[in-house]
């Protein structure tokens, strides 16, 4: 990163507050992540009552799962702390979207198609094919493309929700997303994508270190730069 | 400098087990509460709620499909209100007038005999599946008009807020508002798939609603009656939102 660059860099990121990750973002960050764990363990509950979905002639989530997690035959709850609790997710969402238009957030997210390129430098790098890392903003563009994915697959699961919770009365959201059953088959993959990105950010987040985790609790500074990469 | 960005760790921090503490005493305590109906009461305060928002949007006739694309042999799910025998031949529904207290009883061919209306709709039910089905009867806003048309405002709204029905043994019941009731593909079924109902249908006459999930389409028929009060509904008393409206 170049003088010009990286100053370029601090200005637009790190703004006058000198912090990586600003407190709504980090706030948002943390009540989404409680929300959607109760989310995806009343979906786990209510995916019993009908858990259909195979690859090949393997189900996706054995029967013996529900019965060692202890997720059996509590749809009726399953159901009541769902549709409860989405009014959060939502509400996290709605913010969400504010504050990133608000703050020009999406610059930082937003794939763009020079990250093609940075995506082979950077696989060359870490299979020791190139010495030097490539110049990249906040996020590089791995990560960019993880997280620009999963917010918009956290879209995808409240728009596929709605369809399958109110089929009649939003019957054009359950035919753009083909139908009730497709709906319901988007909503699980979702999930399944959000609990799939979810691993991987832990052991991205413990590989990457202490300073990396604590900056979105603390927000970091400016001083930890170059910047951490989970 | 230095100092305030120490104090905005520390309350950052703070924040960071603040809300992961108080996740956890707050799913607690909804877990531990007393319990409206089979759910923890704020659970069930937040499904009143949602009811109360989904009303607001406007009511949707549900899909149709072609007769060809209905399952040959619909699922049946739930006994409870069937146990006893039934016999086509005393078989009646009976139906209490609200306004003179008067009990009318009907039978099927009585039914029968006013215009059929058929109906093939994607069926769902509160589990999780799907069928698109085949079902005909007498439209209930159509037995409304024929039979009790002064029970209907001026604009052809039912005067009571809602419909309750019951099994004949009364073990199972549901209670449904006037205005899903009221809706047009809403039947008095007594033919699935082109022949008579099976007894696992709910031979000789069951609810067919079309906006609602499975558990208040009601099997057998054995009164039919009209309140400003919710009537009691069996699966809402174990914990499922009253509603069950799509």
């Amino acid at each position: 990163m170049n003088s010009n660059q990286r100053l370029h860099f601090v200005s637009n990121n790190i703004s006058s507050n000198r912090q990586l990750h600003p407190a709504w973002l980090r706030i948002l960050h943390w009540v989404t992540f409680y929300t959607l764990l109760v989310m995806v363990w009343s979906g786990m509950l209510i995916y019993w009552a009908y858990p259909t979905y195979k690859i090949g002639s393997w189900s996706v989530i054995p029967k013996s799962w529900f019965k060692v997690l202890g997720l059996e035959s509590q749809l009726a709850y399953g159901l009541a702390y769902h549709f409860n609790f989405m009014w959060i997710l939502m509400a996290a969402g709605v913010f969400y979207l504010l504050f990133s238009t608000l703050f020009k957030n999406w610059k930082n997210l937003f794939p763009v198609p020079s990250d093609g390129k940075q995506l082979w430098q950077m696989g060359l790098h870490s299979l020791g094919l190139r010495k030097e890392m490539p110049i990249q903003g906040k996020y590089n563009p791995a990560q960019k493309l993880a997280y620009f994915t999963t917010i918009l697959s956290l879209a995808l699961v409240v728009a596929s929700g709605w369809a399958i919770y109110k089929p009649a009365r939003l019957f054009w959201l359950a035919e753009a997303l083909g139908g009730y059953r497709n709906a319901r088959l988007i909503h699980f993959g979702c999930t399944l994508y959000l609990v799939f990105f979810f691993i991987i950010h832990v052991i991205q987040v413990v590989r990457a270190g202490w300073r990396n985790f604590s900056a979105m609790v603390t927000g970091g500074t400016s001083q930890e730069s170059p910047l951490p990469k989970p | 400098m230095k100092k305030s960005i120490s104090r905005n760790a520390v309350i950052s921090w703070l924040f960071f087990f603040g809300l992961g503490l108080g996740t956890f005493f707050f799913l607690r305590q909804i877990k531990n509460e007393p319990k409206i109906n089979g759910i923890p009461a704020t659970l069930r305060q937040g499904l009143e709620r949602n009811e109360q928002i989904s009303k607001k949007l406007p009511t949707q006739r549900v899909l149709e499909f072609p007769k060809s694309a209905a399952a040959l042999k619909p699922r049946a799910n739930g006994k409870y209100g069937l146990k006893t025998s039934v016999d086509s031949a005393t078989f009646r529904m009976k139906v209490i007038d609200p306004e003179s207290g008067d009990t009318a009883f009907f039978t099927t061919p009585q039914l029968k005999a006013l215009p059929k209306t058929e109906v093939i709709f994607d069926f769902k039910c509160i589990e999780g599946w799907n069928q698109i089905t085949w079902w005909a009867g007498l439209r209930f806003s159509d037995f409304i008009l024929k039979f009790y048309p002064h029970l209907l405002n001026a604009d052809g709204t039912l005067k009571y807020a809602h419909v309750g029905l019951m099994t004949p043994d009364r073990q199972y019941y549901v209670g449904i508002d006037a205005p899903s009731m009221m809706q047009p593909q809403t039947l008095l079924c007594y033919e699935m798939s082109g022949q008579s109902l099976p007894l696992n249908q709910g031979y000789p006459l069951r609810l067919i609603i079309p906006v609602k999930y499975g558990i208040k389409h009601l099997k057998r028929i054995g009164y039919l009656y009209f309140s400003n009060e919710r009537p009691r509904d069996f699966w809402a008393e174990r914990g499922y939102d009253y509603d069950a409206g799509h």
